[in-house]
């Protein structure tokens, strides 16, 4: 394997130094370029855990991988735990700005998971990944609202 | 001019028209020759001046020249000329449409050309950087007149939304920094080696290096790479790219503004011969003509495909019209249509190749098993005595069966005059595939005649000549085929273009058949001398007869009406 830029070393040590809050991001050990990550659904928002049921819930799980060509090309994100959102498909991918065409090399890994879980807090239906998730937004968000709780309840606990 | 109307009407012409006197009229009912029907075409005599190129033509005259006191050493044996140059000054209307109004342009002179147009803003605009004029004619798609209407206009606006705000390009190092942290790399350097652009997003060069070439590996987009700091869009300068990048990689980039240069500018093009590195501009709008690229390669502006090329005498939304023909489903419609029926009870087209006219909608074929008699398409069950016979049907006239014959019918003509225009262009077309091999063969040839025949280098360019224009021959008969299909069926127009049209065919065949003569039947130097005239004359007629076909089907052959 080709030696770990120090650019990555950094990175790595300030995310498990000082985490962002709600925000884990661990190296997977046979390949540093790969991260479990871990964002906790924002307060106020469906991905939220329900507290009055005493159960820890709104954890959702990602992967990411930094490329060959980091920081010049945007690391691969995906969720892991399936969620209702209209800018997240099924299979996990996410439509952001910034992991596309957006990217710029002064962005990190930090920056990239703060703006992922900014996504959580404000979906935004009028440039959807997952149509029929965003179309159901659209029409009766507050239906669209109870579905996503009821996902976030079922799967991410 | 003068010298050249001179010299036309002197010797010359008297021959010619002694050889040819009685053959125009015998030949081409109703029409004297393809010179009178230039005056017919459509341009006016201002015009036809305003495209005179004087020092271009001077050069053609002088070759011309030569070749034409060398013609009259030549007996015309042949009867099948139906015309000739008679009229001088008519001659010359054909050759001035025959100008050059085109130009093909190398990798240097592009350079040239678009570091002209940004001298040329530059001055206008007072703007005194190369690389900022650069980056607004590039957001302008090297548009000269707009750029200029849009920085008076408001030019803040104008520079901000190109990326280069207040036109400036770099940003210094601010002296009393000691030491800065590359937000790229995350790594400190002494500020010496660091670089920003106007907005100051300062990072190291080594990151600026890696940032750009990557850029650069993603494409012709990376003209317009803007600072790497997020959201920021200020573009990043040419000098920039120069400074901070190998020299390699900035080729590649100066290569991509060039070509930006010319995928922006509608009157300059890409020469599509495959591998080919020139372009072409071409000024004219309506341009019917085909330009010619340093490679040789002879095409159609207006198309600019490889494939094909130059298709007079064809206009370019004719050949739009075949092509889009050839390749759709339609074809297979008509043929259906014209030769199946449908089952009157399923619908299920229906192929009679044979026996008796008890037709039964095959089950196993898919059909429904409904039999009925293939006239009338009524039940067969209605059939016996009283049609005349089980076999035998005499309810046709009555049925509406004879309206489904009628349009059978038609599509059947119709179809079948595809055909036969189909076949003759894609013949025609792969002698053209073919012509790279021709090529070589001619050369082999070339080479076998040298060593048979003590004889210069010289004395064996007819033979490309030949090839050459055997070539130029197939691609305007493969074209013509085009035309004569979209050719009005009962117009005048018609029956003159088709008898040309054959006449072409002959010449084609004849050349071909002089050409193709085997060198064994060649036994010594005189019988050579003798062949080599034969090609080289019918090559010359072939040339002639060709530009006035050409010409004539371009500019309408009988004068009427021509949608072009």
């Amino acid at each position: 394997m080709n030696s770990l830029p120090k650019r990555i070393i950094k990175e790595t040590e300030r995310l498990v130094k000082e985490p962002a809050p709600g925000i884990s991001a661990t190296p997977n050990e046979e390949n540093l370029r790969y991260f479990n990550v871990v964002i906790t659904g924002p307060v106020d928002s469906p991905f939220q855990g329900n507290v009055s049921h005493h159960k820890s819930g709104g954890v959702f799980n990602l992967e990411l991988f930094l490329t060959d060509d980091y920081p010049m090309s945007a690391p691969k994100v995906r969720f892991l735990t399936k969620i209702y959102h209209p800018n997240i498909d099924k299979l996990g991918r996410i439509c952001l700005d910034i992991l596309k065409d957006k990217w710029s090399p002064a962005l990190q890994i930090r920056t990239v998971l703060l703006s992922i879980q900014a996504l959580l807090s404000a979906p935004n239906p009028d440039d959807p990944l997952a149509n029929d998730v965003a179309e159901h937004w659209k029409s009766n968000e507050k239906d669209a609202i109870q579905t996503a709780k009821e996902w976030t309840r079922l799967y991410a606990a | 001019m003068s010298f050249y109307r001179e010299r036309m009407s002197s010797g010359l012409d008297i021959k010619n028209e002694e050889l040819y006197g009685g053959v125009g009229d015998g030949g081409v009912v109703g029409f004297h020759c393809f010179s009178c029907w230039n005056i017919t075409s459509k341009m006016s005599e201002d015009e036809i001046y305003d495209d005179y190129d004087v020092d271009d033509d001077s050069a053609e005259e002088s070759g011309n020249e030569s070749a034409d006191n060398e013609e009259m050493d030549y007996e015309y044996s042949t009867q099948e000329i139906d015309f000739d140059d008679i009229h001088s000054s008519n001659r010359s209307i054909g050759k001035l449409t025959r100008q050059k109004s085109f130009e093909v342009l190398d990798r240097s002179e592009l350079v040239s050309e678009s570091r002209k147009l940004i001298k040329e803003v530059m001055d206008v605009l007072s703007i005194p950087s190369e690389a900022a004029v650069s980056i607004l004619l590039r957001h302008m798609k090297w548009n000269k007149e707009k750029l200029i209407e849009r920085f008076m206009d408001n030019q803040d606006k104008l520079c901000s939304d190109a990326g280069i705000p207040n036109l400036r390009l770099d940003k210094a190092v601010d002296k009393s920094l000691q030491k800065f942290s590359c937000l790229i790399c995350l790594e400190d350097f002494p500020p010496s080696q660091t670089f920003a652009l106007s907005c100051d997003h300062r990072y190291c060069l080594a990151c600026w290096k890696l940032y750009l070439e990557c850029k650069i590996g993603e494409g012709p987009e990376c003209i317009y790479s803007t600072c790497p700091a997020p959201k920021c869009k200020v573009k990043v300068h040419e000098d920039a790219f120069k400074k901070l990048i190998e020299s390699v990689a900035y080729e590649k980039y100066s290569n991509f503004i060039l070509k930006s240069y010319v995928d922006d500018n509608p009157q300059v093009k890409w020469c599509p011969a495959p591998g080919c590195v020139y372009s072409v501009r071409c000024d004219r709008k309506e341009r019917k003509e085909a330009v010619t690229c340093k490679c040789g390669f002879q095409y159609c502006f207006n198309c600019n495909d490889s494939e094909i090329g130059d298709h007079m005498p064809c206009p370019c939304s004719q050949v739009d019209k075949w092509l889009q023909k050839a390749s759709d489903e339609s074809e297979n419609v008509t043929w259906m249509l014209a030769n199946t029926k449908k089952c009157p009870e399923c619908r299920s087209p229906i192929e009679k190749n044979g026996g008796c006219m008890h037709m039964t909608c095959r089950k196993n074929a898919g059909g429904c098993g409904f039999e009925f008699c293939w006239l009338c398409r009524g039940p067969w069950s209605d059939h016996g005595s009283a049609t005349g016979g089980y076999y035998n049907c005499n309810k046709y006239d009555k049925s509406k069966a004879k309206e489904d014959d009628e349009k059978a019918n038609d599509a059947k003509t119709e179809l079948e005059a595809y055909m036969f225009y189909y076949h003759r262009y894609e013949s025609h077309k792969n002698a053209m595939k073919i012509a790279d091999e021709q090529r070589r063969n001619a050369h082999q040839k070339e080479q076998q005649i040298l060593s048979k025949f003590d004889v210069r280098s010289a004395d064996t360019k007819f033979l490309m000549e030949a090839t050459e224009q055997l070539l130029r021959n197939r691609r305007v008969l493969q074209y013509s085929y085009v035309y004569g299909y979209y050719l009005d069926k009962k117009s005048n127009e018609r029956n003159l273009f088709e008898y040309l049209q054959e006449d072409l065919e002959k010449h084609t065949n004849q050349l071909s058949t002089y050409y193709e003569l085997s060198l064994d039947k060649l036994d010594d130097y005189q019988a050579f001398i003798k062949w080599k005239e034969q090609v080289t004359n019918y090559t010359r007629i072939t040339k002639k007869f060709l530009d006035h076909f050409v010409e004539g089907v371009a500019g309408g052959l009988t004068g009427s009406h021509h949608n072009n």
